[in-house]
């Protein structure tokens, strides 16, 4: 062979290597497009065992020990006193434990880290707790029924060995979709709705709301129910929770006012089921668990967290319109809600000191002091539903606008009929 | 070996062989055109198949991929833009770093753009719209990749 011949035989190996390459990397050996299913035992709780065997969603759910803000600045995963913000809050829970130890929630990977920290939660705090932290209340749940709401927390806590992880939203068996908590199955069924047929699509919130939801635990048997009766928006559980149900007339006595107190819990789902997102099917998971790729394979992101840390994966399969667009849009609808959310707590907070004051005069008007506590008990209630929930409004704008709204109206009410009940009213 | 002699010697049969081998040449080069002018070939990239299933939902299904994405007045144009397209998806495509939804470019949408007028020119030509310079993808989206005419999802098996 000559030289020419070499180098002719060379190139000829060179292309053959390179579209070789392209051909099998391209077409013959494709990136995945299915997860293998690895079946693992019904009650396996350890989120290890789960993550070696799903190794993309667990370095995503690992990813929620991260704490940081939000982009916007509301909410986050960074455990500090929501009273930073908004002072108010050690005024409108006067008499109950939020106004001692209220902080921003982080990551599910610390929900029993947390639990155990709170300063609420005391040796005579109930099992009833549990329902939301862990994937062991299937165990409890199976063992006692409702029973283990009733056991002393610390009992089932050392029991628990593993913070929400997989096993809450996922069967071990086949990895589709399931709720465990038997509180939501339970209201969903007044509803008229069995999650056990419901569509992946709506398993995709259903699997959220489970626990970002409302609640109270009913008396005696502290059995977690959902106020969902007479519908999901705050004037229907208002309504709902005015009709005493199950003997439950309140969370706490207010200190200062003596105002019965409803104490609202993130009711994220109820937000969203009735706003624009929600009306149009989009779920949950669709925004917080985006569609991801890592070389190329498909994949949900279990890095649960504001989509707004994603939002090239979370809004603009359906917004077109760009990042900073999309941003400054979504912290414009926060910052609306911001604003009448700190004016309605300080509202509150008015109208609990009104209320007290009034209460001090001897000649006090008992009728109108009765008035004016009913109308703050509502006035509180609308603020909470907005207050403790995520998202800062956007999960629902237009409808949170209008409760905040609403509460402010409501506390101006009960401050008009304080002063009514003092005598000291000028109108 | 004297290449003038051997030339002149064998110049019928060379010409011949020559002539065979450009019509090979040139039926391969069509035969391949032809091919990957077909839905079935852009749909074999990993990348495409999302795009490919909501097409294949869509009422333009008769229609191949090229006949909206790349320029159809004239073939060198075409085979440009192609070329292009294609070594720019298949480079992502090598290296996996595709995400997950796909936007067209500024200069694809431009094509669509265009292309839609292929057929729909007559819609509106009596309207402001025919004065050029507008985008119909802009509000007649996902018509053609409308998402939710599909199953998502990443399957478990």
């Amino acid at each position: 062979m000559n030289r020419t011949q070499k180098l002719l035989i060379a190139l000829i190996a060179l292309i053959a290597v390179f579209t070789g390459g392209i051909i099998s990397r391209v077409w013959l050996f494709k990136p995945q497009s299915t997860i293998k299913l690895v079946k693992l035992s019904a009650g396996e709780y350890d989120t290890e065992v789960w993550g070696k065997n799903y190794p993309l969603q667990y370095a995503g759910y690992k990813k929620n020990l991260e704490m940081a803000s939000s982009p916007t600045g509301y909410g986050g995963s960074v455990k500090a006193q929501k009273a930073e913000m908004q002072p108010e809050l050690y005024t409108n829970f006067k008499g109950n434990a939020f106004s001692k130890d209220y902080t921003e929630d982080r990551g599910h990977p610390y929900a029993m880290e947390d639990l155990r920290e709170s300063k609420r939660i005391g040796p005579a705090a109930k099992g009833a707790c549990i329902t939301c932290k862990t994937p062991y209340v299937e165990q409890f749940y199976n063992e006692t029924g409702w029973g283990y709401a009733n056991k002393p927390l610390t009992e089932l806590m050392d029991r628990a060995k593993h913070p929400v992880n997989c096993a809450n939203c996922h069967d071990p068996e086949t990895m589709g979709l399931r709720v465990i908590n038997p509180a939501f199955r339970e209201a969903m069924q007044k509803r008229g709705i069995d999650v056990s047929k419901a569509s992946r699509e709506e398993m995709r919130s259903y699997v959220c709301a489970q626990c970002h939801s409302e609640y109270y635990f009913e008396p005696t048997t502290y059995k977690v129910v959902f106020p969902w009766d007479k519908g999901l928006t705050p004037q229907q559980m208002y309504e709902y929770y005015s009709g005493k149900p199950n003997g439950f007339t309140q969370d706490f006595i207010h200190t200062d006012s003596q105002v019965p107190v409803l104490k609202a819990q993130h009711p994220d789902y109820e937000e969203w089921q009735n706003g624009v997102h929600g009306q149009f099917g989009v779920s949950c998971a669709d925004c917080h668990m985006p569609y991801m790729r890592k070389n190329g394979q498909k994949f949900t992101a279990h890095w649960i967290t504001s989509p707004l840390k994603t939002i090239g994966e979370s809004c603009s399969p359906c917004h077109t319109q760009g990042k900073e667009l999309l941003f400054s849009q979504v912290k414009a609808v926060q910052d609306n809600v911001w604003q009448l959310q700190h004016t309605a707590g300080q509202t509150v907070a008015r109208a609990h000191t009104a209320i007290q004051q009034a209460g001090a005069k001897p000649a006090v008007n008992q009728v109108e002091l009765t008035k004016a506590r009913d109308l703050l008990r509502q006035a509180q209630w609308y603020w909470d539903y907005v207050a403790a929930a995520n998202s800062m409004g956007f999960h629902n704008s237009v409808q949170e606008l209008n409760t905040l709204g609403q509460a402010i109206d409501l506390s101006h009410q009960a401050i008009d009929a304080a002063n009514k009940a003092a005598g000291t009213n000028t109108l | 070996m004297n290449w003038a002699k051997y030339l002149e010697k064998n110049s019928i049969k060379l010409m011949l062989i020559g002539a065979l081998a450009a019509l090979g040449g040139l039926a391969i080069a069509g035969g391949g055109i032809a091919y990957a002018d077909k839905p079935s070939f852009c749909s074999s990239c990993h990348s495409m198949q999302y795009v490919a299933a909501t097409w294949q939902e869509s009422n333009h299904r008769q229609f191949s991929c090229g006949e909206c994405h790349l320029p159809q007045e004239n073939i060198i144009e075409k085979l440009m833009v192609k070329n292009q397209t294609g070594m720019h998806d298949t480079y992502h495509e090598l290296l996996r770093d595709y995400p997950d939804t796909i936007r067209v470019s500024a200069k694809g949408r431009g094509i669509i753009d265009h292309n839609c007028l292929r057929c729909h020119a007559y819609t509106v030509a009596k309207t402001p719209m025919s004065a050029g310079g507008q985008s119909c993808t802009k509000c007649h989206r996902g018509m053609i990749h409308n998402q939710i005419g599909i199953k998502e999802g990443v399957p478990v098996e």
